[in-house]
């Protein structure tokens, strides 16, 4: 039976800091010339007045597999919303949309054409599975995708964990 | 009836009876809606308007109509800051977003979609009027708010642009910067706007002629400053308000039709104006304006194909005596004009064209409010006569039945490219013929039907049946050809001036308010021309004749907002750039980009966010507009405008 947590929450009222690591798991003409090395996402979570909101950083470094191509990393820096779902007991799952810009590092000497940047948008599903009242462990699927002419379509599986927080009172102030 | 006759029967009437300034038709778009700092800029609070519709080419410049009042070829809409009305015109463009003022000092707007006699203007173009905060009515006595908003459009090339799936690039929108800062003190108060904007022209369908008229070879970019001063409060039982502003537009890529390209262009305007009103006693007050504006364009590139220097110069001082009775209300207004262009052709000046009007309003039994006025302009031993009659007839305070009527002659306005043309004026090189001997001949009627029902509290419903009859009216007939060396466009230029036509047109407006959160409202128009001559019904062709607006505002909390728009608007055709349909102006790996006269349908959907922080001091804006990623083009040779996505931070001092 599923229930939803997120609506008895009063916004702002808890803190979830999550780092994950990031595991890009399809192959499209992307990867023809690019493969990802490694990748975090930070993220801070909050109940909002409907679902939760959150803010993060997503980092990858992606490396080419040609010499005359750049590798580059790039930085999707987003606003998030998701809704909580309780499966069972300790294990809830939510469907998340992340919007933010996506910035590109190219590893070229030019500073014309080192940085791009472009629209990217995520959808995802987040599973959680709560140790404690204060620890869960989650596993995240989503889809990235980078409005390039061309896109840019990841598939990522993320992994990781979060600690829930009270809301420092200072923090309250910040967001009201 | 002969208009001598209309005449008479006014002025019997008018010593009768009186009149107050009671329009309606109208749409406000208070700040509570608009929540007008989460957009980008002062266009995007004025695209989903309904009855209205715009083109953009290069993403700066807007030509916008409302209501079928006018075609696009004549933007003769007028643009007021609270009491001022700002007449320059960019040779015919009134670029909404060159305003000296900035979206976080606006307080509402309102747009009036139908003629009247407005300030001791007759408006038969419709109106836009910005109300600014300068009263404090909604601030603190000092405050001083700095805005940064930057924009991304999609379709980089990113990664890409090292592999066989090249593409150039498109790059941002903006930065727009701009600080408000305002101070009350007693009955007294200010208002500085100090703005800086930014406007990059990247988009692949201009690109190539932007880059081959650029002779610096550098990014096609705009770069604009400008301020405002406003100064609002009373001395000596007088209430004043006076505006004091200055723009400055370097590299302004203006498309410039009877040319068939853009030029980048340094345009500067000034504005002086003060308006005191004075009340003589309880039933008699005084009102005098008084205004300077002067516009300068500065040509950048070196061909001559333009005036390398055009500087407007105009002068314009009213008056108004009114008095009022019990249900009687009439008033005595005239004004002077003194307009001069110095060109690098030499000065042309004009005359003082001076006009008198006459406004009166009584309340009769049969019906609640009948206000009728008439303008009266005097210009080149002609008289130009201007009509307008409201009747208001309440059935219970929750529902109303409004007619408006007006009938009008005006003369081109004085800051446009067609009254110099008119009066002699030609850029070199200009192939021009005329069909006409004078735009001075054409009339307008119009004709408005309201009925407005308040159903409970939380739903209303406006219904609007709308006719438009144009004699005489002034058309540019233009057929574009594509200059293979630079990719621009040229045309000979033909003016006619017999062009006769009817617009009729339907509106209905639908305001839903479930919850003190949410307010939504949905609007549709038709419009339909009418017309037995091919070229009316071709400048009509470029309006869409159906445009619906659906918007929901939903405010959870004090801090946070979100606002979602749909924008439907039906397919256009522009005939005069028949000949370069089909011309490919750019191909990529996947595709090939052509022109068309013809433009699809556009169905747009925005979304807005505002999170208010720091006890409200710290506002973070995220705007997206076009979320579906539809390739958008207003003009059959503008931009393309893609899923766009913006950012904003706003602090409050």
């Amino acid at each position: 039976m599923l229930s939803t947590q997120a609506s008895s929450q009063s916004p702002f009222s808890e803190l979830e800091l999550t780092i994950q690591l990031d595991n890009n798991i399809n192959k499209n003409n992307f990867h023809e010339y690019w493969k990802m090395n490694k990748g975090f996402n930070f993220n801070y979570t909050t109940p909002f007045y409907l679902g939760k909101i959150q803010g993060g950083l997503n980092y990858m470094q992606f490396s080419s597999k040609y010499k005359f191509r750049p590798d580059f990393q790039s930085y999707f820096i987003y606003a998030g919303w998701l809704y909580d779902f309780q499966l069972i007991n300790k294990l809830s799952f939510a469907p998340c949309i992340k919007i933010g810009n996506y910035l590109m590092n190219f590893d070229i000497e030019s500073q014309y054409e080192k940085y791009e940047s472009e629209v990217c948008i995520e959808y995802s599903i987040l599973l959680k599975y709560s140790l404690n009242e204060s620890v869960a462990i989650n596993l995240e699927l989503g889809k990235n995708f980078v409005y390039t002419y061309k896109n840019i379509d990841l598939i990522l599986l993320k992994t990781g964990i979060s600690f829930q927080l009270e809301t420092p009172e200072f923090f309250n102030g910040i967001q009201e | 009836m002969k208009k001598s006759t209309i005449f008479i029967i006014n002025l019997i009437l008018l010593f009768q009876f009186g009149w107050t300034e009671q329009f309606t038709n109208k749409s406000v778009l208070r700040n509570e809606f608009l929540n007008c700092s989460n957009n980008f800029r002062i266009s995007d609070i004025l695209q989903n308007i309904e009855g209205g519709s715009f083109y953009t080419i290069g993403g700066y410049t807007y030509n916008l109509v409302f209501n079928g009042l006018n075609a696009y070829q004549h933007q003769n809409f007028s643009l007021y800051i609270d009491d001022h009305k700002i007449s320059r015109g960019l040779l015919g463009n009134k670029n909404i977003n060159s305003l000296p003022i900035n979206l976080n000092s606006i307080d509402s707007v309102t747009i009036i979609n139908t003629p009247l006699l407005y300030k001791g203007n007759f408006e038969n173009n419709g109106i836009i009027r910005i109300y600014t905060n300068s009263d404090h009515s909604n601030e603190q006595n000092f405050y001083f708010k700095n805005r940064l908003m930057l924009g991304s459009e999609t379709k980089d090339s990113g990664p890409y642009q090292y592999t066989r799936y090249q593409s150039p690039n498109v790059d941002k929108i903006g930065a727009d910067y701009s600080s408000v800062l305002g101070y009350k003190i007693g009955d007294q108060s200010a208002l500085v706007n100090l703005h800086w904007r930014q406007n990059i022209y990247t988009d692949w369908s201009i690109n190539k002629r932007l880059t081959n008229l650029n002779s610096k070879r550098d990014w096609p970019m705009l770069i604009e400053y400008g301020g405002a001063v406003q100064l609002k409060g009373s001395f000596f039982d007088n209430n004043y308000s006076l505006l004091l502003s200055h723009v400055d537009a370097n590299r302004m890529y203006y498309f410039f039709e009877p040319a068939g390209h853009e030029f980048p262009l340094n345009y500067l305007s000034n504005y002086f104006g003060v308006s005191i009103d004075r009340n003589l006693n309880p039933n008699f007050d005084f009102n005098i304006n008084l205004k300077y504006e002067s516009e300068s364009i500065n040509k950048l590139m070196q061909e001559k194909a333009v005036a390398n220097y055009w500087a407007l110069e105009n002068f314009n001082a009213t008056f108004e005596l009114l008095s009022k009775e019990p249900g009687y209300i009439q008033s005595l207004g005239g004004g002077l004009q003194y307009t001069s262009l110095l060109s690098s052709r030499g000065r042309m000046q004009d005359r003082f064209i001076p006009n008198m009007y006459l406004k009166f309003h009584f309340e009769p039994d049969l019906v609640d409010h009948i206000s009728i006025s008439q303008l009266f302009k005097f210009y080149r031993n002609n008289v130009y006569e201007n009509y307008g009659i409201n009747i208001i007839k309440r059935f219970n305070p929750d529902n109303k039945l409004e007619l408006m009527l007006a009938s009008s002659r005006d003369i081109m306005p004085l800051n446009s490219y067609w009254y110099w043309n008119d009066k002699g004026y030609l850029f070199e090189r200009q192939q021009i013929n005329y069909n006409t001997e004078t735009f001075s001949r054409n009339q307008k009627y119009n004709g408005d039907i309201t009925w407005t029902k308040n159903i409970n509290e939380e739903l209303s419903v406006k219904l609007s049946i709308l006719a438009r009859y144009f004699e005489n009216y002034p058309y540019r007939h233009q057929t574009f050809n594509l200059n293979k060396d630079k990719f621009t466009f040229s045309s000979p230029e033909i003016y006619y001036n017999a062009v006769d036509g009817f617009v009729k047109g339907f509106k209905a407006i639908f305001n839903w308010r479930p919850l003190p959160a949410i307010h939504s409202s949905l609007d549709f128009t038709i419009l339909d021309p009418l017309s037995q001559d091919q070229f009316f019904t071709d400048a009509w062709h470029k309006i869409p004749t159906k445009i619906v607006n659906y918007k929901i505002f939903f405010k959870p909390a004090s801090s946070f907002s979100l606002q979602f728009n749909l924008h439907h608007n039906s397919k256009t055709i522009w005939h005069e750039f028949e000949n370069i349909s089909g011309i490919e102006y750019f191909s990529t790996f996947k595709e090939n980009f052509i022109y068309s006269h013809k433009l699809p349908g556009i169905n747009r959907m925005d979304i807005k966010m505002q999170k208010l922080l720091l006890n409200r001091s710290l506002a973070l804006n995220l705007f997206l507009k076009n979320i579906s990623n539809q390739r958008i083009y207003y003009h059959p040779v503008g931009a393309a405008f893609d899923m766009s996505m913006y950012f904003g931070i706003e602090y409050n001092f």
